[in-house]
């Protein structure tokens, strides 16, 4: 299921003094499997994007097709159902949204909305709770006496039970510990890889940028500067810094280094064995040149 | 969502808007009691064209003020036809079995439709040129006086602003909530009225428990930053009552004999 | 310099009196006058427990605090505590009580009595100083996370704190918005000299403090500077926590690669250096 992007333009209260451009124009297309990061400064159109993918908002120029759906400024609200099924998503601070009286229940909350019976639904809770590393004991418990970190979790199993094609995460790991941190993005990792999930996240971390995704889009005032492969993307410092963004802490460590050295280091690198062994092999060759 | 405009201020540097909000409360609170005293078309035309004037001084586009005015347009329409055929005064124009319309019957209608007319713009034009939070601070200095008899005019105030403060922001997390249950398969706008009605709990559980997380987290950092009521409290804003400010309510005051004067 | 900024002794603390163990268990700990102190711990550790007894939020239920030698379990030095102390809490949309920015900057000082004309002075001073200037008439859901965050900040250092604490302040904010309020904050902690008690999970951000202490589950598990509490990383993990960049990197470049680099190296600019040095050597 490909998503394609044709001239995107978002107008919030558009004829309102409050009259303000969100999306200017973008054109993006995103083969299916793929896992995708959005970086860019606050109010660069992220969300505004992401809430496009599955209708939540509806475009005031262009089109949306994801498969054989087709978003314009008019769609119907009955073919968004459907798509809302196969584009899941998970928005900032999800356990927001929790409501029901047990784990499971709220779980199941969205399976049966989008017409699964009960013993389907109750089926695919334990499933999604497998998924996001939280015992079957959880089921039972109250969503609101888990911790944030749990709460976090839970909410994101009630949207992989829907059983989406397409995930979409809006700053998932915001306030987590560094351990929450690394077990929710890779269980993103392994949804994309293992279950074939294509990945669409926004994120105010380079590194896991670099690290987890296929392909970087970069956001500024509305509009789409790059999409590229992270080492393209992250080669180019200067955009970056202009557009309030930042390099991963390798790329950092790898400019001192070939500043100190007086050599220009250009391979972008992200994995922390790979630079380590980078640098080594640079130093014997250092050692061995002049 | 956010397209309703909380008191509906418009920013603007009109004399209106430079007033104190004190002589702006008090003046259309006066106002409110003084449009009764017309009753023919002198006294009438006299309040109508101070509300012309206001209405100049204010600068306020027409289109706003026709905004503020929709929503009651329709019981003013009411009002107008209600009066029209049951009062039964002067000259018959229209007589059709029920309906009756007389001379008399018309201008009465006209003068209470006028009346609330004026009544609504007078306090619309107060709200669109003085931010709310002005208000609130007009509104606790004037009723300052019933502090004597324990009323909290502070902690009225106080909630006033907050609430002013908070509604943007409750407005917003009201419309990420219900997109996020949307993302569930929740609809909110269409398919029969029980779904509709059980698509409620979704969106109140949540907005409830946040907005009580937001109230506590409020009270923390209020307590922290060292707010313990009105005890030892200094104040920011100042109200400034310049010479416009006694102008207008001379104005509102010497309208009342004259009034009295003009009353048929 | 070495003046006792906060002085906690064997503090425990638990919401409900039903709760089986303390949320704070014999915390024990001395602050000084000028020093960066950052506090890190997994989720639920007790960090934002803790930060609420330094300001008298909440108060001991054994032990004591005491805050420049007031105890918070005092009811008449709170007042002397809060003005002392001031508090910026993670999330920018509650805590902003004013409606327009120069309000919510006054907020603190109106409550402290401070006169109309100082208030302005300093209203403009602060405002200033974390750069946000400009913003005076704006409503805050016009700002960002990061202004609104600055003008935190404002409010605070207009009541003359001498302690200022984080709570994740920074953790809503996108990378520019964050440098930002880093930037203000370090400002503040060099030119004037304010305490800060900064908690975070940004184990980066954790390594630039003069001094770190980790907890879990209600206490503090290690102490020290940051540079001696990453040269035994075992148990860290475990805990919920990681290590630096810098850190991996050199623990990697030693035991992958054979290099011979000490453990002094700590930041990017040292680790540098060494490596540099390593090649000058031979
Ligand atoms: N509901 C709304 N009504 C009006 N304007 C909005 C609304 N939502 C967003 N905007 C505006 O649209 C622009 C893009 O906002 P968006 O939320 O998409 O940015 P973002 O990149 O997600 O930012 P952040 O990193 O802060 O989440 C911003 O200028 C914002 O003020
Ligand atoms: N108001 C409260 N009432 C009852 N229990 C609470 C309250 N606030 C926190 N707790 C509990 O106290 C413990 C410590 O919480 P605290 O918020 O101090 O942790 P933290 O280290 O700040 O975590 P995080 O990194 O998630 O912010 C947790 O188990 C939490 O569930
Ligand atoms: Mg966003
Ligand atoms: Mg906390």
């Amino acid at each position: 299921m490909e998503i394609t992007v044709k001239h995107l333009t978002h107008i919030y209260q558009p004829n309102s003094p409050f009259e303000r451009l969100a999306l200017d124009d973008i054109n993006v297309s995103i083969p299916f499997g793929k896992f995708i990061t959005i970086i860019g400064h606050t109010g660069s159109g992220k969300s505004s994007f992401l809430q496009h993918l599955n209708g939540l908002l509806k475009p005031t120029k262009g089109e949306i097709i994801i498969g054989d759906h087709k978003i314009v400024a008019d769609s119907k609200v009955k073919d968004l159902k459907s798509l809302r099924q196969r584009v899941g998503m998970v928005f900032q601070y999800p356990e927001h949204q929790l409501f029901e009286e047990t784990v499971e229940k709220d779980i199941m909350f969205g399976p049966l909305n989008f017409g699964c019976t009960e013993d389907e639904a109750r089926r695919r809770a334990r499933e999604a709770l497998e998924w996001v590393h939280l015992p079957e004991s959880f089921l039972e418990r109250s969503p609101f006496d888990l911790s944030g970190g749990q709460m976090r979790r839970v909410a994101i199993a009630g949207i992989l039970a829907i059983r989406p094609e397409v995930l979409i995460l809006d700053e998932p790991t915001a306030g987590l510990d560094p351990r929450g941190h690394r077990e929710i993005l890779d269980l993103f990792q392994w949804l994309n890889k293992e279950q074939g999930l294509t990945i669409i996240m926004v994120t105010h971390n380079m590194n896991d940028a670099a690290l987890y995704s296929d392909e970087v889009m970069v956001m500024d005032k509305g509009r789409l500067v790059i999409k590229d492969r992270p080492e393209i993307v992250f080669s180019q410092r200067e955009l970056l810094f202009d557009l309030g963004l930042d390099i991963p802490q390798t790329m950092h460590f790898l400019k001192r280094v070939s500043d100190k050295f007086g050599k220009d280091i250009v391979t972008p690198l992200f994995r922390l064995e790979e630079t380590a062994h980078y640098v080594a092999q640079f130093l014997e060759k250092e050692k061995d040149g002049p | 969502m956010m397209n309703i405009i909380i008191g509906q201020y418009v920013p603007g540097k009109s004399i209106l808007h430079h007033m104190d909000p004190r002589s702006k409360l008090l003046a259309v609170f006066a106002l409110i009691f003084i449009v009764f005293l017309a009753n023919n078309w002198v006294t009438y035309g006299v309040i109508v064209i101070l509300t012309l004037v206001a209405i100049v001084l204010s600068r306020v586009r027409l289109r706003f003020i026709y905004k503020g005015l929709k929503p009651i347009l329709l019981v003013i329409i009411i009002t107008f036809v209600l009066n029209a055929f049951f009062t039964k005064s002067g000259e018959a124009i229209f007589d059709y079995g029920w309906f009756h319309l007389t001379t008399g019957g018309l201008q009465q209608a006209a003068f209470i439709s006028v009346r609330l007319l004026v009544i609504v713009i007078m306090t619309t034009l107060l709200t669109l040129t003085t931010t709310p939070i002005d208000i609130t601070d007009g509104l606790e200095n004037l009723l300052r006086p019933f502090k004597k008899l324990r009323f909290p005019v502070h902690e009225f105030a106080l909630m006033m602003s907050i609430a002013l403060r908070f509604i943007p922001t409750l407005m917003e997390e009201t419309e990420k909530i219900m997109k996020a249950q949307t993302a569930r398969g929740v609809e909110f706008s269409s398919g029969p009225l029980t779904q509709r009605i059980k698509a409620i709990l979704p969106l109140l559980v949540p907005l409830f428990i946040s907005a009580f997380k937001r109230a506590e987290d409020l009270a923390m950092a209020m307590e922290a930053r060292g707010y313990r009521g009105d005890i030892g409290r200094t104040k920011l804003r100042l109200l400034k009552w310049g010479l416009k400010d006694s102008l207008l309510l001379l104005v509102v005051i010497v309208l009342i004999p004259v009034l009295v004067l003009l009353r048929g | 310099m070495n003046e006792t900024m906060i002085d906690i002794e064997s503090l425990c603390f638990k919401y409900r009196n039903e709760d089986p163990d303390w949320i704070l268990d014999h915390i024990s700990l001395h602050v000084e006058a000028g020093e960066w102190l950052a506090i890190t711990g997994h989720n639920g550790s007790g960090k934002s427990t803790l930060a609420k007894c330094l300001n008298g939020l909440l108060v001991p239920e054994q032990g004591s605090v005491k805050v420049k030698g007031f105890f918070t379990s005092d009811e008449d030095s709170l007042w002397e505590i809060r003005r002392s102390v001031g508090m910026v809490f993670q999330n920018p949309d509650n805590q902003f009580v004013g409606t327009t920015v120069r309000d919510d900057v006054a907020f603190g000082m109106e409550n402290h009595g401070v006169p109309r004309e100082e208030m302005v002075q300093r209203l403009s001073e602060s405002l200033e100083l974390v750069g946000m200037s400009e913003f005076q008439g704006q409503e805050p859901h016009r700002l960002s996370g990061g202004q609104k965050q600055r003008v935190a900040i404002a409010g605070i250092v207009a009541l003359r704190p001498s302690i200022i604490i984080l709570d994740e302040a920074t953790s809503m904010l996108d990378p520019r918005g964050k440098s930002d309020v880093l930037k203000v904050m370090h400002e503040l902690n060099k030119t004037r000299g304010i305490t800060v008690i900064s908690i975070t999970h940004d184990l980066e951000e954790a390594s630039s403090a003069d001094r770190m202490i980790v907890m879990d589950e209600g206490r503090i598990v290690r102490e020290g500077t940051p540079i001696d509490i990453f040269k035994e990383p075992e148990g860290l993990v475990e805990m919920g926590l990681d290590l630096p960049f810098t850190v991996k990197l050199r623990q990697l470049l030693i035991e992958e690669n054979g290099l011979n680099l000490s453990e002094k190296a700590f930041t990017e600019k040292e680790l540098v250096d060494e490596l540099w040095k390593l090649q000058l050597n031979i």
